[in-house]
């Protein structure tokens, strides 16, 4: 198995960023977010830029219209503020003043003024955080159809698997550096997942599957049908049981060998979703697909390129 | 250039409809009018001798609360809020320079106290025929007290301090006011930002404008608008980058 690439440093990641024409997704908290954002801002000086940063939120008394719409006229007008609205899902909203408005709408307000500016180089803090199910997909789409027309993103967020479901790469930040997570492509050479070795169960033979996990000093068991999915981030691997993750020790070999059985797929080289709970499958672009789950806070999932023609082979959608 | 004049249009129109939507900003706009009117109805059974050095005094005294409280509050204020609110910081990263936002403000600021400064005139009934002085001169006295307001608005940090900060301009616009009240004003008043344009519009009215008693009062207006011109240059830099 090949070291992850890490860049020890801003400079040396906005190099890369460079050489690479790639937009780069990063996990990260607020320091290092605005570190990036200072440091972003001086190399992209002179090219048409786009920022969404959190805490804009605009004069409170202006309405939607009335924001983008005096955004519009400072971007030049290229982009008409009722496209933005529209694209964004913000016409009911359109005549709400900013303070009115719930989190996942002003969300799509900052998305929709960046928008305006059709930038070469766009910064955005947790694209995706506040946004609902719908808002995430007009969010996303909104990306890869810009990334698609040369824009080049930097955003900061968190968790990782918001960096994993869009276009570039991801990258987690620990003690100054910045690791690039485990591309999906590079597990094309691993052959067939342990889930395609046969049926788990054998004849009358009966098996209890149990997950483990650690939540403080305690080892919790996990019934597979308790889990939504199984999540590798920072070197670690996450059940994701009722909107909380929780430690476990196995690989992601193994869990995908034990719970394939259980209706699960290895959607990412750091994804094992339960398909039961998969209410969506969603293509933003020819390389971008994005599984939506049921539960509570309609979870986002990455779909590699790679795995979308088995799933869609093995659950025939 | 075209750049330049489309963004600052375009925030000329931000901020004077946010004039009109900010309750405070809206209030601050109306009170010199409202002031105006109370006074008006106050001295309105002053006998005909008097009646002309009554209506010179209300003209005096609106203009300066009208430099004072319109001219610090639709930019201290405002710059403040912006700050607060983080939308200062939207706007830089949209390509709109510190200078492009303080012009807009600042004209917005002068057109404000224009139309207060007429409301006000229309308000206490004077002839008509001393308008054009009373706006000019308005607007000249004017001139310190927004660039006043501009410094103190990057200085602020928040809408609180921009309170506090606007009370000084608010009481040094007024002090003129009082100057026929009592010796020790009288003596001050003269040299304060707005004591100029009080004496000027007095010469107007006994038809001394242009005499050299205006020299002194011009050139005290004068100077505080090159001294905090240059104040605000000085400063201009430094503020802007803790910002």
């Amino acid at each position: 198995m090949t070291e992850p690439t890490e860049y020890a440093s801003i400079d040396a990641l906005l190099d890369a960023q460079e050489a690479a024409g790639a937009s780069m997704h990063i996990e990260c908290g607020r320091e290092a977010s605005a570190a990036l954002l200072d440091a972003a801002r001086a190399r992209f000086a002179g090219r048409r830029c786009a920022f969404a940063l959190d805490g804009d939120a605009g004069i409170p008394r202006d309405t939607v219209t009335s924001h983008l719409r005096f955004f519009s006229k400072l971007a030049g007008g290229a982009v008409h503020h009722e496209d933005a609205i529209a694209h964004f899902g913000l016409r009911e909203v359109a005549h709400t003043k900013l303070r009115d408005l719930a989190a996942p709408q002003r969300a799509l307000v900052k998305l929709a003024r960046a928008s305006l500016f059709e930038p070469e180089f766009c910064f955005i803090e947790r694209p995706l955080s506040d946004l609902d199910a719908d808002g995430r997909t007009a969010a996303l789409t909104w990306i890869a159809e810009a990334e698609q027309a040369g824009c080049r993103f930097i955003t900061t967020l968190q968790p990782l698997r918001e960096a994993l479901l869009m276009p570039g790469i991801a990258l987690w930040h620990d003690e100054g550096r910045f690791i690039a997570a485990e591309r999906d492509e590079d597990d094309a050479a691993d052959g067939p997942s342990a889930s395609d070795d046969g049926p788990l169960f054998a004849g009358d033979e009966v098996r209890v599957i149990k997950i483990p996990a650690k939540s403080d000093a305690t080892t919790l068991l996990f019934d597979p049908r308790e889990i939504d999915y199984i999540e590798s981030a920072n070197k670690r691997n996450y059940v994701a049981v009722r909107g909380s993750l929780y430690p476990t020790p196995l690989t992601m070999d193994e869990l995908d060998a034990q719970l394939g059985g259980f209706g699960f797929f290895r959607c990412h080289r750091s994804y094992i979703v339960n398909v039961q709970r998969v209410a969506k499958v969603e293509r933003f672009t020819r390389n971008s697909f994005n599984l939506t789950l049921n539960d509570p806070q309609h979870t986002s999932i990455p779909l590699a390129k790679g795995r979308a023609d088995e799933m869609r082979a093995r659950y025939g959608w | 250039m075209e750049a330049t004049l489309r963004k600052t249009s375009a925030l000329i129109g931000k901020d004077a409809k946010d004039l009109v939507k900010n309750p405070t900003m809206l209030i601050c706009c109306l009170l010199p009018i409202a002031f105006t009117a109370l006074y008006t109805q106050v001295v309105s059974d002053v006998p005909g001798e008097a009646a002309g050095a009554v209506s010179l005094y209300l003209q005096t005294l609106s203009l300066a609360m009208t430099a004072g409280m319109v001219g610090s509050m639709t930019i201290l204020y405002a710059i403040a809020e912006e700050k607060e609110k983080h939308t200062l910081r939207t706007l830089m990263l949209a390509n709109v320079s510190g200078a492009q936002t303080l012009a807009s403000r600042a004209l917005v600021a002068f057109a404000a106290i224009l139309v207060v400064d007429v409301a006000c005139f229309l308000v206490m009934r004077a002839p008509l025929d001393a308008l054009a002085p009373y706006l000019a001169f308005g607007l000249l006295g004017s001139v310190p007290i927004v660039m006043l307001s501009l410094l103190l608005g990057l200085a602020a940090r928040d809408q609180m301090t921009a309170g506090v900060y606007s009370l000084p301009i608010i009481l040094v616009a007024l002090v003129p006011s009082f100057a026929m009240l009592n010796d020790t004003i009288a003596d001050v008043a003269p040299w304060l930002p707005t004591g100029g344009m009080q004496e000027l519009l007095q010469l107007a009215a006994a038809g001394n404008l242009l005499t050299a008693d205006a020299v002194q009062p011009l050139m005290v207006t004068l100077a505080w608008i090159v001294v905090t011109a240059t104040v605000f240059a000085l400063l201009y830099r430094r503020l802007s980058r803790d910002n």
